[in-house]
């Protein structure tokens, strides 16, 4: 059995569902333009990281299939919810609602962490020179994504809380 | 030395006469004087002072005739200025002597905004930060100040905010222009500060300016440059800026690069450098950390790429790059074509490392200017009264929060920490969800300054949001105030000044301020009185009530600071002409260049900031920073391009770029009163280039309308040498002197919403929009003749009625 396979393809999905979350946050926090146009670069990367795992998959002889775009309903909903985020962002309850997203974007973003840490490892006892390089590069990306969520918990928590 | 005096019309001639020099000489004095009707014996008084209506300070005399300012002089002996002064330092103390001068504070009684007495207006204003604070916490306060200020002012300010009420929410209107400047300084060097002096103008031999319209933003520095540029060994000029601006028509190569490309067109250029081993390997080694990563981003950037990319000619990247890497004295500046874009930081730091991997740093003639905008935005950041905290300390230092909390005698927990104070924008958009229920906007005008004005309008409006606004004129902002508080000028107070090579001028009071207007120092000093602020023992939290103690208090803080103040004071300011700091025991006359010695302020236990990714704005965590402590040498980051987030398409197919223009600063609240000023420049105008009008249909003076997806703004259009697919608006016009109802004017009204991850600084230079034809040609497009440029091959519409 692959289990290099299976592992990346683990991967793929963890940073798939991250790319999809950043969009989902993207939206939700249109109000707040920086969440909003970070949160859409952000699911950018993922989305290039997920198509270097595919990639690397086709070499360790496992097809990833790539995640299928939003179909019609799907881009309506988003549409839909970022016109509902730009009038509940006038509401003060948008700063809470802002810290439940970042609490599931940086789950999100975790999963992929330790998904990253394991393939990086195991690019190692594989002694693939190649793909260590380019592992190491995607996981640094990742963990400044994380560092990115945890700069947002700290600046918006007080202000979510205590007002 | 003859000394040529000009009284000539700064208006016509904007920079005046020429008085070239060469390499290494010194600028030769030429005093600029407007003192209408009066002789110099007929001045009862001349008090010096430096003018405040740009970054660069300049030195000046007021002329004081019967307890009125009657006019200004240059002063000969000022380091910055060498007794030259622009237009808007000629003209612009008029505003002074305005008739519609706010004399008396107000307060908002039945929806109407009606005279009052100072104790029920500052009463009213502390009882509703009391309410705040006890139903929303003092994260229910908000403070919006300005670039214009007096440090005294700021630092006071400051005190009150941080230490005082304990809120984070304290910010400037230096948000909009210097907070790239000193974030790339930070990002590079470990701390605010140019590094540089003026007088590397006098010894360069290349200079390289991005977005950086000096002619008109800062005229007597260019006066300094172009009088090198006509001297007998003319540096060579490099100017990068989408707009043929009067720099642009003097360089040696001019990049007329689309909006929003900054990043790619520095990255080629840095490509051609390490391409062609135009690096100092030795001096990079030794001296900064991060050369291969750069050098491993900018190999993507190649010169063809970036010619797609910005729009202009690879031979003309490769031609720039080359006279840049022949230049042996290299001075780069940087201002609002960087600051304002998308990417500011990162491009701004690209600058920097031109300047950092040809070893051109710390050496007379080889400097960067991450220049300022505003003439004291730099106080604001050396005294906290914007994003930062005081004296350049960093937050995430415990050491450093001690020492300010013992300086201030409070406990290190009542000074916000937790995280960077809250920039401007984040301050608005808390105000709009309403978890800001008070805010106090100083000297500025954001209802017509802030970017998305049917936004920035409906949040000022707010019935939930108490809003007090101190300022010296009813300003498009103070109409929506519930208080207002009338404030003395620049000239009617006492104070210092730095400018952005980090020369401190004092300012003494000339004349007494009209009515019952009042200095801002002594409007916040009754604030804190009124407000019982208290430090940890129970006495009064501001200890001072002149300038001169804040200003004492101020050098005490910052002593050990990389702005050290600590050997200056108000007695060595009135004797000697401006004074660089840091001044200590070490520099006891200033230091005029900083780094010198290769040795940077980026040590873990010193550094202002451990920095920030400058993609995402992610903060680096202490302790990553200090595992890689790169201990004194500069920090070298690349950055990969990245297109706008609103790209221009099929129904916005125009990218549009605000700015000044000479005569005007900010939102003519001073220069719209000042008459030459008004005059020369009275109505917007709509910049388009010669190709794109044609193809609209549009001739010279026709009325258009500029649309984005956020608002509509009109103005008659004027065809200049701007590039095809650009729009320039300037962002001066209000609504304040406006007799009658009309369409939109301010620029801002269709600029949007976004801002640098890094720096925080609103985008102003990359807008999509549309132009619409409205009406014919009325009369000649309004905009200044003076600093016109022709466009090459300009044309008119034929056939069309005017």
């Amino acid at each position: 059995m692959n289990k290099v396979g299976l592992l990346l393809d683990q991967l793929h999905r963890a940073e798939t569902r991250l790319g999809a979350e950043f969009r989902r946050v993207a939206g939700r926090e249109a109000a707040d333009q920086e969440v909003y146009y970070v949160c859409r670069d952000l699911a950018r990367q993922c989305d290039e990281r997920a198509a270097a795992i595919r990639r690397l998959g086709t070499r360790y002889g496992r097809s990833i299939a790539a995640p299928s775009g939003p179909g019609p309903l799907r881009t309506a909903l988003t549409e839909l919810r970022r016109r509902a985020s730009c009038l509940l962002g006038r509401q003060r309850i948008s700063g809470l609602l802002l810290l439940r997203d970042l609490r599931a974007l940086f789950l999100a973003a975790q999963a992929a962490n330790v998904a990253w840490i394991a393939v990086g490892q195991l690019a190692q006892a594989l002694k693939d020179g190649e793909m260590l390089t380019l592992v190491n590069g995607l996981h640094k990306e990742n963990l400044t994504q994380i560092k990115w969520i945890k700069s947002k918990v700290r600046e918006a928590s007080p202000q979510a809380l205590l007002t | 030395m003859t000394r040529p005096r000009s009284d000539d019309d700064r208006i016509a001639d904007i920079w005046g006469p020429r008085t070239p020099y060469a390499a290494g000489e010194r600028w030769p004095v030429r005093v600029d004087r407007f003192v209408p009707g009066l002789a110099d014996e007929d001045v009862d008084r001349w008090v010096p002072s430096a003018c405040v209506l740009c970054s660069n300070c300049c030195g000046m005399d007021i002329a004081v005739k019967d307890g009125r300012i009657a006019g200004v002089r240059g002063r000969a002996v000022d380091r910055i200025n060498h007794g030259r002064l622009g237009p808007k330092g000629l003209y612009g103390w008029q505003a002074n002597n305005s008739p519609d001068r706010l004399t008396r504070p107000l307060v908002r009684r039945r929806g109407r905004l009606v005279e009052t007495d100072w104790d029920t207006a500052m009463n009213l204003v502390a009882e509703r930060s009391r309410r705040a604070l006890d139903r929303h916490g003092r994260l229910g306060l908000g403070f919006y100040n300005t670039g214009q200020l007096f440090l005294e002012e700021y630092y006071t300010l400051a005190v009150i905010a941080r230490a005082g009420l304990g809120t984070p929410h304290l910010d400037g209107n230096t948000r909009l222009c210097t907070a790239t400047a000193e974030w790339a300084l930070v990002e590079t060097f470990g701390s605010d500060g140019n590094p540089g002096s003026y007088t590397d103008i006098d010894t360069c031999d290349t200079l390289l300016l991005v977005g950086h319209n000096v002619a008109e933003t800062q005229t007597v520095l260019w006066m300094r440059m172009l009088d090198r540029l006509r001297g007998p060994d003319r540096p060579r000029l490099v100017v990068i800026d989408p707009r043929l601006t009067p720099v642009a028509r003097e360089a040696d190569v001019h990049l007329a690069i689309r909006p929003g490309t900054n990043v790619m067109i520095l990255n080629a250029i840095l490509h051609e450098l390490i391409a062609r081993d135009r690096v100092d390997h030795e001096w990079v080694a030794r001296h900064t950390v991060g050369f291969d990563a750069l050098a491993d981003v900018v190999r993507d950037h190649p010169p063809e790429r970036a010619a797609e990319v910005c729009g202009v000619e690879a031979a003309d990247i490769r031609e720039a790059a080359r006279i840049i890497g022949a230049g042996r004295r290299l001075v780069s500046t940087a201002l609002q074509g960087v600051y304002q874009s998308h990417q500011a930081t990162a491009a701004a730091v690209q600058i920097n490392n031109i300047n950092l991997i040809r070893g051109m740093i710390g050496r007379p003639g080889c400097t960067v200017f991450q220049m300022n905008g505003q003439p004291t935005a730099q106080n604001t950041r050396e005294t906290g009264a914007n994003g930062s905290l005081t004296a350049f300390l960093n937050f995430q230092n415990d050491e450093h929060v001690e020492s300010l909390a013992r300086h201030w005698n409070v406990r290190p927990i009542d000074i916000p920490h937790w995280w960077e104070p809250t920039h401007a924008m984040e301050i608005f958009r808390f105000c709009e969800q309403g978890s800001i229920r008070f805010l106090w906007v100083l000297c500025t005008n954001p209802a017509v300054s802030l970017p998305e004005l049917h936004r920035i309008r409906s949040i000022l409006d707010q019935k939930r949001l108490f809003l007090v606004v101190q300022d010296a004129f009813l300003t498009e902002t103070a109409e929506l105030a519930d208080v207002v508080l009338p404030a003395a000028m620049w000239g009617e107070k006492t104070g210092t000044y730095t400018n952005a090579d980090r020369t401190v001028h004092l300012s003494d009071k000339a004349v007494e301020p009209p009515g019952e207007a009042r200095a801002d120092l002594d409007i916040l000093l009754d604030y804190a009185r009124r407000m019982d602020l208290r430090d940890k023992d129970g006495a009064p939290l501001v200890k001072w009530s002149t300038p001169e103690e804040a200003f004492g208090h101020f050098a005490a803080v910052s002593r050990d600071r990389p702005c050290d103040y600590s050997g200056l004071s108000y007695a060595k300011l009135r004797d000697r002409d401006g004074i660089s700091w840091p001044c200590n025991e070490r520099f006891p006359d200033g230091r005029e260049r900083l780094y010198t010695d290769g040795v940077f302020g980026t040590g873990a236990d010193y550094c202002e900031s451990f920095g920030h990714d400058l993609e995402t704005g992610a903060a680096n965590e202490p302790d990553e920073y200090r595992a890689h402590d790169p201990a004194g040498r500069a920090i070298i980051k690349a950055a990969h391009y990245k297109p706008p987030h609103e790209p221009v398409d099929e129904d916005y197919p125009l990218q549009l770029s605000t700015g000044r223009t000479v005569y005007h600063w900010h939102t003519r609240t001073k220069t719209g009163r000042a008459g030459q000023l008004q005059d020369a420049a009275p109505r917007v105008w709509v910049e388009l280039n010669p190709d794109d009008a044609r193809s609209l249909g549009v001739a010279e003076g026709d009325l258009v309308r500029v649309e984005s997806r956020r608002g509509i703004v009109h103005g008659p259009a004027r065809l200049t040498g701007i590039r095809p697919g650009a729009v320039f608006v300037p962002f001066h016009y209000g609504y304040w002197d406006r007799r009658e109802a009309g369409p939109r004017t301010a620029a801002n009204e269709v600029t949007r919403t976004e801002w640098d991850p890094v720096s925080k600084q609103p985008i102003f230079k990359v807008t999509a929009v549309r132009v619409v034809r409205v009406a014919g040609r009325r009369a000649p497009a309004p905009a200044p003749e003076a600093g016109r440029v022709p466009a090459a091959g300009a044309h008119t519409v034929e056939g069309r009625t005017p």
